[in-house]
Parts: structure tokens; C-alpha cells; sequence
């Protein structure tokens, strides 16, 4: 029978010797459920091509050039918050008293009176960028479905950022970083998923997975502003599995995505804010049959009892889920550590 | 068991997460530096590998200097401060062990004036260069001068590196004191005057042309219009508003260079925002509604201004913008550096639309 009984499927050995299995259980077992919390860095990084870039004393402003050619020293409006929320910036006033027609400056080159506070660029001539990189704490719910090596599922996943003040990649001693109007905020994002297990060793696998999905951003985002496409994450998952129903995960991956913003003039800037993120967590599969019924039941393996109520035939556990399922000789006996501390100079202190 | 293990599993993702943003932490590359030893290391090689001599450095601002044709004759002069040197040029930058030439000495036939010693060349190296080497008109010499004294960080992909090491050949033409030649700027305004014929009340009806004595200087200047205004005049603290184009000299007189104040008027507080003096001596004479001429010699506008190495008039193009917006973006030279020659007479045509 045991012979006869590797030899069959599952479903067919149940079926065969009548074992009963609750149907809702073992719907369920098909899905694992998973739960991971870990760190995320977030670099932000963006092209102001076609833009003019403008700081002072009170802040900073980006002026599209579909609005015509900025003339220093004439007064201008750009917008301020472009990053998240942008508005009409105030009135600038970019005299520059160096240039012509205003006075003559003895000994020119190099003068300390030429720094003055304020900074104007062409961001097409100099390719000034501004990039940060934020530290976020991403927490991540999802289901998936295994057939065979091949996963599917989804989930949703939050994501609590603090973000920095964006640096500009040049002239870092002449422009101050820019602070953002906000120093926190989250993202929600949706996500299908599908995954490849590739490698298995001992308890191990190793799981290439990939998401695509949506992406709903913070308060401190304008919604009418701000348009985004998908987002992509491709990621290994690392998976120790403790027993067939119990799993530790942990997901290096790498994400993809990006907003633009809308200014009020119509112009758009497109936002990168790529991501490093490491999740560690759980994934858990409801078992397909329950524990014993009965507290004298110490038996170790999964094995058959009749079930008192019905009297019908039905497969139970020995162990509970994160455990080993059937254990050899000497697994799954725990360590009796309360004395270890006390015995800690000791060889064997447990 | 199941508890250890899960602290154990956090413990690991803690340090792997704490190590993984320690690498994703942008890092400052070291800049290259390229003074002192690295400097005199690099330009060693580069004469070792050109097979010539090594050229003498000067100890205190490192600048190779070497003489290429020197002057002997009576004529030769050094400049002294502040004199006026015309001189040709040539760039080559370090490239490993052989130099780079970026600009040659035979695509400027003219030499460019610039001022001496008054911190009016950049890069600073060939003012400095002169200096110590000790030239007199006539003479040509080989400077190579270390990155602080040459471009500094400014990078133009794949022409000049970050810090490059700069070689520049000088020829010093000829050496001009200011005043002679202010005096010669003069007699340049007077012929322009009969020439462009501004004392002929038919062609250029209105005041003749009226001398103004400013700072030892002299601004020419006429009313262009039939009667003479009445309007209202500049006061302290009021808001000038004026439209205006300007020219130099030696073009005809309807071709203005700077059309910018044309379209779009000037307007500054006076007394508040100081603009150029001979420029703010002609508005003095201005009536709210009048139009003007007015001519102001170098030594009202922008005296020495700045000469750059690339010249603005010679080599101005895509690639030396570049330069130019680093200079400008680093506040390095002032912005009419790069609107106006050293040297420059200037020649105005203002409205002066209201003063508020």
C-alpha cells in the first residue's frame, strides 16, 4: 500500500481510501499568503530639459521655455514645488548688476562682489539634474498561487518615505539643495505578480519574480498634477522553508517607475524614482487538514483518525504549521534554552 | 525555535539592509588633483616624452615658462599695471604626454587687447604668465600653467578634462599705456562725429552735438528730434524707464549690437541700481519723451572688461559657450564680460520713456 500509495496522485489517494479532507481547506492551501516588511532607498532623479532653473534666498523655481526666453534682468514667474505639488512661483527679480548696462567693476575676474544670491541656469546647456536618494520603510501584503515552479498572484504594498533635499549633480557650491515642501510621505501600489523558482538547495528556493501595477501616491503629491504609468519590480526571493506551510522570505529587488508633473502652463516634467528595496517576511499556506482532535495524540507525523463527530476517516497533523511536517528521529524537539544564559560559560549550556 | 530563528532572520536583514545603504549612499569621487607634485610629475613627462628641454617653473605660481622668440631690440617694452597688451595667442591642453592644441594662433590673425595686471584675463595664468616671465613686446612664450590657473574644473567633453593642464603660447605685440589710448579713442569719437556727420542739422536735425566733461572724460552727446523736449528730468530715487540700443565704433551707425533694450525698456531706480557712468551721464541730460545720442569713450563704459582666453569675438561658438556659461553660472567674470570687448567705445541711441 505504501508502494501503491507513492505511486498515486494525491487527490487520487484520498479519493481511493475515502480520507476526508474539508474541500475549503484544501482550496485554500493552493494560495500562500504573504507578508514581508523591510527597507526601501528611493533615488529621485529627474531631466529639466527645456526648463530654466532659478534659486534665491526664498526658494526655487523652474521656468519652461515654451513661454518664451527668460531675459535676466527682466522680472519672471516660474513655479515653485515641481517635484510634487507645483504652483506659480512669486515675481523674481534677476537684475544682474554685472551685466550690462549697469556699472564697470574693477578688477573683474573672480571679484568676491559677483557672488551674489541668487542663480540662474539653463538647464539644457548645463544639464543640471537634481537627485536624492530617501530612505522608506516598505511594508508588502500579496497572495500568490504555485503550479509546478511557476507563481502567480498579487498583492498590495505601502510604503512610508522620508524624503530628502534633492542635490543638484553640478555646480553643488553655487546651488543650495532644494527642500522639498514635505519630509514625509507614502505610496499605495497595486501589483499582479509572476515568478519562475529556478533553484532549489536543501531547504532553500529561490524564486525570480516580477510585478507590475499601479502606483497612488501621498497627500503631499497634487492627484490633478501628477500622471504615472505602470510601475515594474524584479526581485529575487530568497524562501527558507521551514515546513510545507510555512516559509521565511527574503526579496532583494529592484523597482521601476515614474510620475510627471503638469505644471499649471502645461509643461511637464518627468519624475524617475527608481528603488532598491529588501523585504523580509513571511508566507504561509493554510494547511489542507487541521490539527488531532485529541490531547492524548502525540503522534509526530501526519497520520489518519477517525474523526469522533462523524465518524468518518480524515488525515491530521502532528506538528503544528511552521514545523516540520514529518519529522525524523530528532527533529523538531526544541532547544530548552532558559538556562542558557546561566550555563553560558559552559560547553553545552542548553 | 521557530522565535530564534525569526530573530536571527531580522538580525540578518538588518545588516544586509544597513550594508546595502551604505553602497547605495552616493559617494563624492575624489576630484582629480592635479597641482603640485601630480602637476610637475605630468609636465615632466610631457618633456621627456617631446624630447625638449624642461621648461623654468616659477616657484610661487607654479607656471612652466619658457622663451620661444624674445625681443632685443630698443623697442621692447615690458608692460607696467594697468597699460593696455595686444597680443596673439595659442591653447593646447595636456593630453597624457603631448599636447592638445584647441585653438591656433593662425586663426587670429589680430592681436586682442587686454588689460595687464588688473585682474581683467582669464584665465588668470597667461596675466600671471606675463608676469613672471618677464615679457616685452615682441616676445613670444611658451606657458604651461597648472589647472587653479588655467580652467580649473570647467570640463568640455572631449576637448578639455576636469583640471587640465593648460599650454599657452603668447605673443605680446605690443604694449599701450591707457591714457594714450583713451587720447586716440577721442580722436576716434570726433572723426566718427564728422563722418556719421551728427553736426549736420539737416541730416540729423536738433542740438548739435554737445560735449559733456565727465571724470576727465569726455561724452558726446545730441538731442535727435526737431525741438527740444520739456519733459520731465532724472531724480534721485525715481524709476527710469528707457529704451536704448548701442554699438561700438567702428561699425556704421545703424547697426547696433545690442538691440535687447530696444524692444523691452530698461528700468532701474536711480541712485538705487548704479548703471554705467557714461551711459547714466547721458540720461542726466535726457527729457521724459527725448531721443538721444550719446557717446561715451571706454573709459566711461566698460574700461578693460575682460579678456578671455578663447577671445568672445574670435572663437565664440557651441563649444565655448560652454566655457562661457561655466564662467557665467561659477560668477567668475561679470556678466558684460561677455557682451563687451576691453577696450570699447560705445555709442548709445536711448528713449526715455517715463520717470516714475
Amino acid at each position: 500500500m505504501l508502494i501503491h500509495s507513492l505511486l498515486l496522485p494525491a487527490q487520487d489517494f484520498y479519493k481511493r481510501y475515502n480520507i476526508y479532507r474539508n474541500p475549503v481547506r484544501v482550496a485554500l492551501n493552493k494560495i500562500s499568503w504573504d507578508f514581508a516588511i523591510g527597507y526601501s532607498n528611493t533615488r529621485y532623479r529627474h531631466k529639466l530639459d527645456g526648463y530654466y532653473f532659478y534659486q534665491d534666498t526664498a526658494g526655487s523655481q523652474i521656468i519652461p521655455k515654451s513661454g518664451g526666453t527668460v531675459v535676466p534682468g527682466s522680472p519672471f514667474t516660474g513655479y515653485a514645488h515641481w517635484v510634487n505639488a507645483p504652483v506659480a512661483g512669486g515675481q523674481v527679480d534677476t537684475v544682474i548688476r554685472s551685466d550690462f548696462p549697469f556699472d564697470y567693476m574693477p578688477n573683474p575676474v573672480n571679484n568676491p562682489l559677483l557672488k551674489q544670491n541668487w542663480v540662474m541656469l539653463d538647464a539644457d546647456t548645463t544639464e543640471l539634474k537634481f537627485v536624492n536618494y530617501s530612505n522608506g520603510l516598505p511594508l508588502s501584503l500579496g497572495v500568490h498561487y504555485q503550479f509546478l515552479d511557476f507563481r502567480l498572484g498579487g498583492g498590495i504594498s505601502y510604503e512610508r518615505q522620508w524624503v530628502r533635499a534633492f542635490r543638484p549633480t553640478i555646480y553643488e557650491d553655487l546651488i543650495q539643495p532644494i527642500p522639498l515642501n514635505f519630509r514625509k510621505t507614502y505610496f499605495f501600489k497595486y501589483f499582479g505578480m509572476l515568478g519562475y523558482r529556478f533553484y532549489e538547495y536543501w531547504d532553500y528556493s529561490f524564486v525570480a519574480e516580477i510585478q507590475a501595477g499601479k502606483t497612488r501616491y501621498g497627500k503631499a503629491f497634487d492627484a490633478q498634477a501628477l500622471t504615472s504609468g505602470m510601475f515594474f519590480n524584479g526581485g529575487i526571493s530568497i524562501e527558507k522553508n521551514l515546513s510545507e506551510y510555512f516559509r521565511v522570505t527574503i526579496r532583494p529587488s529592484i523597482d521601476l517607475k515614474k510620475y510627471q508633473i503638469t505644471l499649471p502652463d502645461g509643461s511637464v516634467v518627468t519624475h524617475r524614482h527608481d528603488g532598491f528595496f529588501v523585504l523580509a517576511g513571511l508566507s504561509i499556506n493554510i494547511p489542507d487538514i487541521p490539527r488531532s482532535p485529541y490531547k492524548s495524540d502525540h503522534v509526530q507525523l501526519k497520520h489518519l483518525i477517525t474523526d469522533p463527530n462523524t465518524g468518518r476517516s480524515m488525515e491530521v497533523r502532528g506538528q503544528p504549521f511552521w514545523k516540520k511536517q514529518n519529522p525524523k528521529v530528532g527533529e523538531n524537539h526544541r532547544r530548552l534554552w532558559r538556562y542558557k544564559l546561566k550555563n553560558k560559560k559552559k560547553l553545552q549550556p542548553y | 525555535m521557530l522565535g530564534m530563528k525569526l530573530v536571527k532572520s531580522m538580525y540578518v536583514v538588518l545588516w544586509a539592509g544597513l550594508f546595502l545603504w551604505i553602497l547605495s549612499c552616493d559617494k563624492k569621487s575624489p576630484v582629480p588633483h592635479t597641482q603640485g607634485a601630480d602637476f610637475n610629475q605630468r609636465v615632466d613627462s610631457f618633456f621627456i616624452q617631446a624630447a625638449i628641454p624642461p621648461y623654468k617653473q616659477d616657484s610661487v605660481s607654479q607656471i612652466y615658462v619658457n622663451p620661444i622668440v624674445q625681443n632685443t631690440g630698443a623697442d621692447a617694452v615690458a608692460p607696467a599695471i594697468g597699460d593696455v597688451i595686444y597680443v596673439r595667442y595659442s591653447l593646447a591642453v595636456l593630453n597624457g604626454t603631448s599636447m592638445d592644441t584647441i585653438v591656433f594662433s593662425s586663426q587670429v590673425p589680430q592681436s586682442i587687447p587686454a588689460g595687464y595686471g588688473i585682474h581683467a584675463i582669464y584665465p588668470v595664468g597667461i596675466d600671471k604668465g606675463i608676469e613672471v616671465s618677464g615679457m616685452k613686446s615682441g616676445d613670444t612664450y611658451a606657458f604651461i600653467l597648472p589647472p587653479d590657473m588655467g580652467y580649473g574644473s570647467f570640463v568640455l567633453d572631449p576637448v578639455i578634462p576636469e583640471n587640465a593642464i593648460l599650454q599657452v603660447i603668447l605673443t605680446l605685440d605690443s604694449v599701450k599705456n591707457v591714457q594714450a589710448l583713451r587720447d586716440q579713442e577721442i580722436l576716434l569719437i570726433n572723426r566718427k562725429i564728422i563722418d556719421w556727420e551728427l553736426n549736420d542739422t539737416i541730416k540729423w536735425p536738433g542740438t548739435l552735438v554737445s560735449r559733456i566733461n565727465v571724470l576727465n572724460s569726455t561724452l558726446a552727446y545730441k538731442v535727435l528730434g526737431d525741438a527740444l523736449p520739456t519733459g520731465a528730468q532724472v531724480a534721485d530715487s525715481s524709476r527710469v524707464n528707457v529704451s536704448f540700443t548701442t554699438q561700438y565704433l567702428d561699425s556704421t551707425l545703424q547697426s547696433s549690437f545690442e538691440l535687447k533694450y530696444a524692444s523691452q525698456p530698461l528700468e532701474f531706480v536711480w541712485g538705487t541700481d548704479p548703471v554705467l557712468i557714461g551711459f547714466q551721464t547721458g540720461l542726466q541730460q535726457m527729457h521724459v519723451g527725448e531721443q538721444a545720442l550719446f557717446i561715451a569713450p571706454f573709459d566711461l563704459t566698460y574700461h578693460e572688461s575682460v579678456q578671455i582666453f578663447p577671445h568672445v569675438s574670435g572663437f565664440r561658438n557651441t563649444y565655448f559657450d560652454a566655457l562661457y556659461d561655466h564662467l557665467r553660472a561659477n560668477k567668475i567674470i561679470p556678466a558684460y564680460g561677455f557682451e563687451i570687448e576691453p577696450f570699447r567705445s560705445l555709442l548709445f541711441k536711448a528713449k526715455l520713456n517715463s520717470i516714475e
